[in-house]
């Protein structure tokens, strides 16, 4: 069964109804969130961690807060935005404490030239016919510190100033390890098999 | 294109990816709650966590009632030791590095996926090369066990070990250190088919410290 199409989250009151159950300790409630989010939320975190079974971990890691603090859920605004917030800071959490050392220190001199992050236009039209599963793969690819910037100024759309101060890092380094993470993007996705499909 | 482009192709690509929900998800949710000690606000019923007492209590139980044939007796579990979790049994469980496939992950593109469809839509990751202990769960007529080995069972407090089949099926589960993997199906006395099957162990130890582990064991019968 799947929760995600039959519930419509954004109807408020029927947000409210669950929120409200779950926090009396209805456990199938709790079931129908976690089943209805499990998909959307598991693909964030593999984008994070580019493992597997890892992101199984950070994503019950962030179920777990998300439980924990759905009394303080004010159901003025999306839902699913604020579930999202909770599991990409979980990820970024586990991130910061996994790799300590690697966010701010990257020096790779093979990615020093900014001219190679410009995808030729053939190659944008390769990566745009790839599947979605697909254009995961060459992300969870990236090294952790690459990776990380990526997504939240790409996907979660943070700036620069934002993902600094998140990650403990300087606005430089941000933007730094953004152009360096589409440079070895396009060096993942040339070596990569799909390339040639 | 300009450089923003390949932002864009990204973000549409991905930005809304759904993986497909395992069968098994939210119960091995709840058995990393049961094993955490935490709870879900408001938790009761037959599904409600175990206490860390009761828990404590039953393992004492299984360990003086259950009789373990075949395996080491565990010794200094510590953290450098996290990666002995799994060792080899002697002679039996042997450590072969082989072509194995990652995990698959599942693309769900629509909201409502049938199982049928979901099949067409799998895709396997490139193939990479993993550890994977071979398992013989019977030598010379010897019962053998599969699971850790070398750890500190004294300073165990929380045990959890799953062994699911290639679909997510789950064939074994303890929640004692000492009841460890035989090769048979849970509740059957017949031994799983071989073939390759995925553990998972979670351990806590005396100072709340986690330890998570997951691989790959192929069963084979002789």
């Amino acid at each position: 069964m799947n929760w995600q199409s039959s519930i419509n989250w954004s109807d408020r009151d029927k947000v409210g109804r669950i929120v409200k159950s779950c926090l009396n300790g209805d456990r199938l409630s709790q079931k129908v969130l976690y089943e209805a989010f499990y998909g959307k939320m598991f693909a964030v975190c593999l984008r994070y961690t580019g493992d597997y079974y890892e992101a199984q971990d950070v994503l019950h890691d962030g179920f777990i807060k998300i439980y924990s603090k759905l009394e303080s859920f004010k159901n003025m605004g999306s839902f699913e935005g604020w579930i999202r917030r909770i599991i990409v800071n979980n990820a970024i959490d586990y991130i910061k404490q996994r790799n300590r050392l690697f966010l701010n220190h990257i020096e790779d001199k093979r990615l020093e030239n900014i001219e190679d992050a410009y995808f030729k236009e053939s190659e944008l039209e390769k990566l745009n016919e790839l599947k979605a599963n697909q254009v995961m793969e060459l992300i969870q690819k990236l090294s952790p510190a690459y990776r990380t910037v990526f997504n939240l100024y790409v996907i979660e759309e943070y700036s620069h100033k934002e993902i600094a101060e998140i990650l403990n890092i300087s606005i430089g380094t941000s933007k730094s390890n953004l152009a360096k993470a589409k440079i070895r993007l396009r060096e993942i996705f040339k070596e990569s098999k799909f390339r040639n499909e | 294109m300009s450089k923003l482009d390949i932002e864009n192709i990204i973000k549409n690509k991905v930005g809304d990816y759904t993986v497909s929900l395992p069968e098994n998800s939210w119960s091995d949710f709840e058995s990393k709650l049961e094993l955490s000690g935490k709870s879900l606000s408001g938790s009761s019923g037959a599904t409600s966590i175990i206490s860390s007492t009761a828990l404590k209590i039953t393992l004492i139980a299984a360990l003086v009632i259950v009789p373990i044939v075949g395996i080491y007796l565990l010794k200094d579990f510590d953290k450098e030791q996290r990666n002995k979790l799994f060792n080899k049994h002697k002679n039996n469980v042997e450590e072969t590095i082989i072509e194995q496939e990652k995990p698959i992950i599942e693309e769900n593109s629509g909201n409502d996926i049938k199982e049928k469809e979901l099949e067409n839509n799998i895709e396997t990751h490139e193939s990479v090369k993993e550890k994977v202990y071979v398992f013989k769960p019977y030598n010379n007529g010897n019962q053998v066990y599969f699971g850790p080995t070398e750890a500190n069972k004294e300073n165990i407090t929380k045990f959890r070990m799953l062994i699911r089949d290639k679909k997510g099926k789950l064939i074994f589960e303890s929640n004692n250190q000492n009841i460890l993997w035989n090769g048979k199906i849970k509740g059957e006395d017949r031994y799983a088919k071989d073939g390759m099957y995925d553990w998972f162990i979670i351990i806590i130890d005396s100072d709340d410290e986690v330890y998570r582990r997951h691989g790959k064991v192929k069963l084979e019968k002789q």
